[in-house]
Parts: structure tokens; C-alpha cells; sequence
């Protein structure tokens, strides 16, 4: 392809638009986190995503560039800037200036767990700082959420969540999977002494929830579900209180490629699943 | 008219009225991020009141959050009363029907959703007195409305309950321009793009740039603005056209057509872009055109701004029975809007002393409006309103204070002109009316060809 490019260290870099990878009942979502027959687990999901493409951009680094032999867990996360301006130019200007404006480490933790009040603080400041918001994953509102909606489920602990704390704010001690220290700060770990278990877009779509070490929460595979394993840690799976729940949608419409940049390759316009079909006439 | 002014009849924003409660993310899976974060806002609020039989709206709130025109609006507004009535105490699906009744304000023009959108909003308030989206939205109406005082006071309130919310700094923002308090204005509005850099926070550094007469500057903010709503069609329309009237305003025609063009291809039956169309076709004389155009304008939304231009334009393609209904219709909107809270008195002694009408009284309106609403607009149409009733010294005093900030404005200078003249000032008053004309040759249907007959 021609958008993917080699950096010369070893690194590959892909820009360009693919199919969306991700897939969730995002109708269902909206209907009041998405659980449609039972707990959720029995499919029968609408896949919202399905048939749109997103803009990407992978990169793929060689494993020596991130691990320095002893200490094999990485911390990842994502931010966008845009270019900062006042009303008034104070001097003259000689390289553009930037502010951040969104980050993501963990999936969904602007959305669901930082409030209203705190979403443009959160979403311009780093993960190192991440102290001051740790009590809303403690005090989860999503827990508070589904002892409402599905008390025939409960009780889900509403309160002194130290097991979303670990699994969100510093990684998992046990199982011994990706911790890394005390520090409490929203990332993707990944532990890259665990070698993939499976091809690419074949691992369990549930993670560590299904056995499987290489998955999320340890990094984040295209095949990982996180719509279901969020619901389902947030329900309480580390503590004890397990429960199929899920959005009934497990895997993405189309199958992700077997090598970089992996993602699919974007519906054609010709081919496209949304239009509506015009009838034939003479 | 002023562009500006003509903007700020019903419901000022087309210009300012973008905002931002529920954050965008769209590094990985914008779709879903989107309304993932609306099943939190509105599942969190419906689970408080211990329900899970409402029917939950399926429009994207968020776009309804950000002042986005969304054809589904309406529909999203029947589900939200849907699950209001079982859920009567639910403060935050009050909070975003109260947003959802001011869209529907800006896409039907009707202000009645201005007194809908207020009573569900205070009883939002009743239930949580400290409730975030409750109090801007009350900020925000007020500013639809034109109640400045009031919309200061809640912005201020709503910086108390967040001081890191950047859409709060525009509220506040919006409402000192319009009071006059240009600087606080402006440091406000630098706040608010510190903490977010947004459409809405670019947007608004542009509008001030143009206000201190910076041209460029206010053309790079609004190019970022553009950027800022690649994606989403109607804010990118919204941009252009945005641009396309700042070109216009400097006399860049072509330009400026671009944009209006642009604006139609993202967004098709964008009415604010066939009213902006309406007035190239007619810089280019083709009077039948425009006013084709710009009754497409009105047949969308019957703002009386659009009004206003058809019936000049019709008057000027000498139909002056047709000229005369539409002016007439403005009186009927204007009433509409003031039963429903909206202060149109800027407006109105405009449109009186533009159209000569009742001009003592339209004087006596002007400085209500200016006591309302010492911005530089009041400014220009008090001394407007002066001159045409021939007190001169009086109009010169006001316009001078209405360019203090180095505005660049054709119809300001237009005015000015016509106060040198009233003065006895010739060589003065040609000079302004050149400058008038030489900065837009077409500022204004009615007023264009005056200047060019005095300019001479």
C-alpha cells in the first residue's frame, strides 16, 4: 500500500482510512448501556459500526525499541492537539503553538466515569496527573447505573471500586500481568514479555476475563471487546461477581488483514452498506 | 444592514452560538465514542429517577449538545418528553430538552421554543440548583433572547460551578461584546481557547480579531474553525459561510461566492448560504436571482433578517407592493418574538430609521436599545438614528465611539459619511462615503448606491 511507509529503524507507519475496526451495539449503548436479551451475552446485538471507515494511523515499532530487558510493561496513551491562538497576537509568532484537547488511554473513561463538570480538564491534562480524578472510578456511576437499571443482576459495588482503580489506574498485580507501581495514571498497559497467543484478530475477544493474558487489559487487540469486558469488570468480574453482560455484538463485520496495517480495507463507494436502494425501472 | 446585526435578530448565533458540553473524542472510534458518552449522560439521568421504561431518544444528543442543526431534532425532542413523563424529576434529560427546544428555535425560527426551552430549564434548576448544563443553558437562551445582564450573570454563575468548562468563558464572552466590555470580552474568550481550543472558541477569536479591525487574523481563526468541523457537515457550512461573509465584508466577492458555494455542497439547503448567495447575485445585478435566492432563505426559516432583504431587494426590482408585505411580516415576527422574551429593539430602530420609518420613534427605541446594549452596534445605530433626525452633533459623538476599536466596518463608515455631510463636512463625507465603498462596493442593498451617488 501505498500510505504505508518504512522509517529506516525498523518502524512502519500506515495513514490512511480503513474500515472501523471497532464494533459495538452503539444503538443499544445509547439505550441505556445495551442490554438487550438477558445479560447481554447471547448476541443478537446491531453492530453500529459496521460498513463505516475511520481514518488511521498505525504504527508498528520493534519490540527493542520499548523494552529495556528488565522492566517489560509500557504505558500507552493517545492525545490531540489543535493549534492554540488569542484574540490579541502577543508578539510575533515563530512556531505555531498547541493544546490538547482530548486524550485516551483506557476506552471509555471520558465517557463514563469523568464527570460533566471535569470533561475539559481531564481531556487537557496528562496521565501523571490523574490523582485528582481517581475517585470517580472509586465511586463508579456506571456501577450506581446498573444496580438502577438491572437490580435483578446486583448488587454491583457502588463504592470503593479499588479493583477498577488497579485494572484502569496502575495495572493488574494480580493476576501479575501488567502493574507498574503505585502511580495512578490512565494508560494502556501492555506486558511484552507475554507473547500473542493467537493470529492477529484471533485471540479471545474477551482478554484476561477469558483466560487469555495477551488481550485487554493487557494492551488492546482489534478483537478485543470492550464494550463487554467494560461491563463486565465494571459489574464486578475481578471481585467475584461475574455476569455475562455485553452488548450481544463480539466481533467486527469484516475480518481484520493478517499483516500491517491490519485493519481492513474500507468499503468501496460502489459497495457501500448505507445508502438506500433505489428501485430498477425501465 | 450590518451583517452582524442582521445575524442577531433571532437568536443571535448563527455567528456565536456554537457550544460544547459533552466532549468530543475521536481518536479511535469517534462514532461510537460519541454516543457512548450520550448513553452516559442520559442513562445516568434516567436511572436516577428509577426507570428503565423510558424510551431513549436515538439522535445523537451530542450534536444537539453543540448546537448543531440535526434534522432529527424534532424527533429526538418527542422522545425526550416521552421519557420525561415518567421520569418527571430526570435534571439531566431536562437539561437537554431545554438545549434540544433552542435548536429547534434556530432551525424553524420559531421562539416559542425560547419559552419552552426556559420553563424546563428552571424546573431543571428547581430540583438541582447547581446543575452545569441547566445553567449555561439558561446562559445561552439568554443570549438567544438578547438579555445580555441576565446572560452575564449565568455565565458567571456557571464559571463558579466550573471554572474549567470552556464553553462557559463564551457564554460570558458573548454577553460582555454586547455590553460594550470589549477587553473582559476578549480575555474571556482567550480563556475559553486556552482551555479548549474548539470551532466555537476559534470562531469566536475571529470575531474579535474583526472587531479590532484585524482582517487576516480573523480569516486564520475561522480557517481553523473550518478545520475544527471537517466531518460534520452543517458546522462545516456554518464555517464557510462564516468566511465567506468576512470576504464579503472586504469586498472579495469571488471569495466570499466560494465559500457560500462550499457551504451549499456540504450542507445542501443551507438557508443562511442562499441568503448570503442572494446578496452576491445581486452585487452582480442580478436582482431576480437573488431575490429567487433569498426567498428560498425564508421559505427555510422565516427570519426576519431574510425578510428584511427580500423586501429590500424586491423594492429595488421596483415591486414595491411585494416590498411592502414583507416589511410588514417583520412586524408580525418582531411581535412573535418579543412575547417570547426576545429584545429586538436594536433591530427594530434599525429597520425603522433604514426604512424611514416613524423616525422620532425609532429614535426613542435606539437609545433603549443602546441602554440595553452599549456594544459598538449600539453605538452606530443610535448615531444613526441622529443623523436621519437631523441631530447631527449628537450622531458624530456616537459614531465616533461605535469605531474605537478600529473596526472595519463599510456601514459604520457609511454612516459616519452621511453624519459629515449633516455637519457640512463635504470633503469629510466623501471621504468616508469612498472609504465605505472602496473597503465592500456592495455593504449594503439599500445604502451601496447612496454612497456611490455621494461619494462623487
Amino acid at each position: 500500500m501505498a500510505q504505508i511507509h518504512q522509517l529506516g529503524d525498523g518502524s512502519t507507519v500506515f495513514a490512511g482510512q480503513r474500515d472501523d475496526g471497532f464494533f459495538a451495539d452503539v444503538g443499544a449503548v445509547f439505550d441505556l448501556v445495551a442490554i438487550r436479551n438477558g445479560t447481554g451475552a447471547t448476541g443478537g446485538g446491531k453492530d453500529f459500526l459496521a460498513g463505516y471507515a475511520v481514518h488511521t494511523i498505525a504504527l508498528q515499532v520493534p519490540l527493542s525499541q520499548l523494552d529495556n530487558g528488565s522492566n517489560h510493561v509500557v504505558g500507552i496513551w493517545s492525545a490531540t492537539d489543535r493549534p492554540k491562538v488569542t484574540v490579541e497576537a502577543r508578539k510575533r509568532v515563530r512556531q505555531m503553538k498547541w493544546a490538547q484537547v482530548s486524550r485516551l488511554g483506557n476506552p471509555l473513561i471520558n465517557e463514563l466515569l469523568i464527570p460533566t463538570q471535569l470533561k475539559d480538564k481531564w481531556n487537557a491534562s496528562t496521565p501523571d496527573k490523574d490523582k485528582q480524578f481517581e475517585q470517580y472510578y472509586s465511586n463508579s456511576i456506571l456501577a450506581q447505573l446498573l444496580n438502577k437499571l438491572y437490580p435483578q443482576f446486583g448488587p454491583f459495588k457502588e463504592t470503593d471500586r479499588q479493583d477498577l482503580v488497579a485494572v484502569l489506574g496502575t495495572g493488574l498485580k494480580s493476576p501479575n500481568l501488567n502493574f507498574t507501581g503505585p502511580t495512578f495514571a490512565d494508560e494502556i498497559r501492555l506486558n511484552l514479555s507475554i507473547a500473542p497467543t493467537a493470529p492477529v484478530g484471533q485471540g479471545n475477544r474477551l482478554g484476561v476475563l477469558g483466560g487469555d493474558l495477551a488481550g485487554y487489559p493487557n494492551g488492546r487487540r482489534l478483537e478485543d471487546d470492550v464494550v463487554d469486558i467494560s461491563e463486565r469488570v465494571v459489574g464486578g468480574a475481578l471481585i467475584g461477581h461475574s455476569l455475562p453482560l455485553g452488548d450481544g455484538v463480539d466481533a467486527n463485520d469484516v475480518p481484520y488483514m493478517t499483516s500491517f496495517p491490519y485493519e481492513a480495507d474500507p468499503f468501496s463507494g460502489f459497495d457501500n452498506t448505507k445508502g438506500q436502494l433505489f428501485p430498477t425501472h425501465p | 444592514m450590518n451583517r452582524r446585526r442582521r445575524a442577531g435578530l433571532a437568536g443571535r448565533p448563527s455567528r456565536l452560538g456554537r457550544e460544547t458540553y459533552v466532549k468530543r473524542s475521536r481518536i479511535l472510534f469517534p462514532i461510537a465514542v460519541a454516543a457512548v458518552a450520550v448513553a452516559a449522560l442520559l442513562g445516568g439521568a434516567f436511572a436516577a429517577s428509577g426507570s428503565k421504561s423510558a424510551a431513549p431518544p436515538r439522535v445523537n444528543a451530542e450534536r444537539l449538545a453543540v448546537d448543531y442543526f440535526s434534522p432529527n431534532t424534532a424527533r429526538y425532542v418527542v422522545e425526550l418528553q416521552d421519557a420525561l413523563r415518567t421520569q418527571t424529576d430526570n435534571v439531566r434529560g431536562l437539561g437537554l430538552l431545554g438545549l434540544a427546544y433552542q435548536q429547534r428555535a434556530r432551525e424553524t425560527g420559531d421562539p416559542t421554543y425560547y419559552t419552552k426551552s426556559k420553563g424546563v430549564l428552571e424546573r431543571a434548576l428547581q430540583i438541582a440548583p447547581n446543575d452545569l448544563i441547566a445553567t449555561g443553558g439558561l446562559g445561552s437562551l439568554a443570549l438567544s433572547q438578547h438579555r445580555f445582564r441576565e446572560a452575564l450573570a449565568l455565565g458567571l454563575r456557571a464559571r463558579r460551578l466550573s471554572p474549567t468548562t470552556a464553553r462557559t468563558y463564551g457564554v460570558i464572552g458573548d454577553a460582555l461584546v454586547e455590553l460594550g466590555r470589549y477587553r473582559d470580552a476578549f480575555a474571556s474568550f482567550d480563556t475559553m481557547t486556552r482551555l479548549r481550543p474548539s470551532l466555537a472558541a476559534y470562531a469566536r477569536v475571529s470575531y474579535a480579531r474583526e472587531l479590532l479591525g484585524n482582517f487576516r487574523g480573523a480569516v486564520s481563526a475561522m480557517r481553523l474553525a473550518q478545520t475544527a468541523a471537517i466531518g460534520e457537515p452543517e458546522a462545516l457550512a456554518w464555517t464557510a459561510v462564516q468566511l465567506g461573509k468576512l470576504y464579503w465584508a472586504h469586498g472579495q466577492v469571488d471569495r466570499a461566492a466560494l465559500q457560500f458555494r462550499y457551504a451549499l455542497a456540504a450542507f445542501p439547503g443551507y438557508v443562511y448560504a442562499y441568503d448570503a448567495f442572494a446578496q452576491v447575485e445581486a452585487a452582480r445585478g442580478h436582482v431576480r436571482t437573488a431575490i429567487a435566492l433569498e426567498q428560498r432563505a425564508v421559505d427555510g426559516i422565516p427570519l426576519p433578517q431574510f425578510v428584511a432583504l427580500l423586501g429590500d431587494l424586491e423594492a429595488k426590482a421596483g415591486d414595491r407592493p411585494a416590498a411592502r408585505r414583507e416589511y410588514e411580516t417583520i412586524g408580525v415576527i418582531e411581535r412573535l418574538l418579543v412575547a417570547n422574551g426576545v429584545k429586538t429593539d436594536l433591530e427594530t430602530a434599525l429597520f425603522d430609521v433604514d426604512h424611514g420609518i416613524r423616525l422620532r420613534h425609532a429614535l426613542a427605541i435606539a437609545r433603549k436599545a443602546h441602554a440595553d446594549r452599549p456594544s459598538i452596534d449600539g453605538d452606530d445605530v443610535l448615531a444613526w438614528a441622529f443623523v436621519r433626525n437631523g441631530r447631527c452633533g449628537d450622531a458624530l459623538q456616537w459614531s465616533r465611539h461605535s469605531l474605537r476599536l478600529g473596526t472595519q466596518d463599510a456601514l459604520k463608515f457609511f454612516h459616519r459619511g452621511v453624519i459629515e455631510r449633516c455637519l457640512g463636512n463635504r470633503t469629510a463625507a466623501r471621504a468616508w462615503f469612498r472609504r465605505a465603498l472602496s473597503l465592500n462596493p456592495h455593504f449594503s442593498v439599500l445604502w451601496a448606491p447612496v454612497a456611490r451617488g455621494w461619494s462623487a
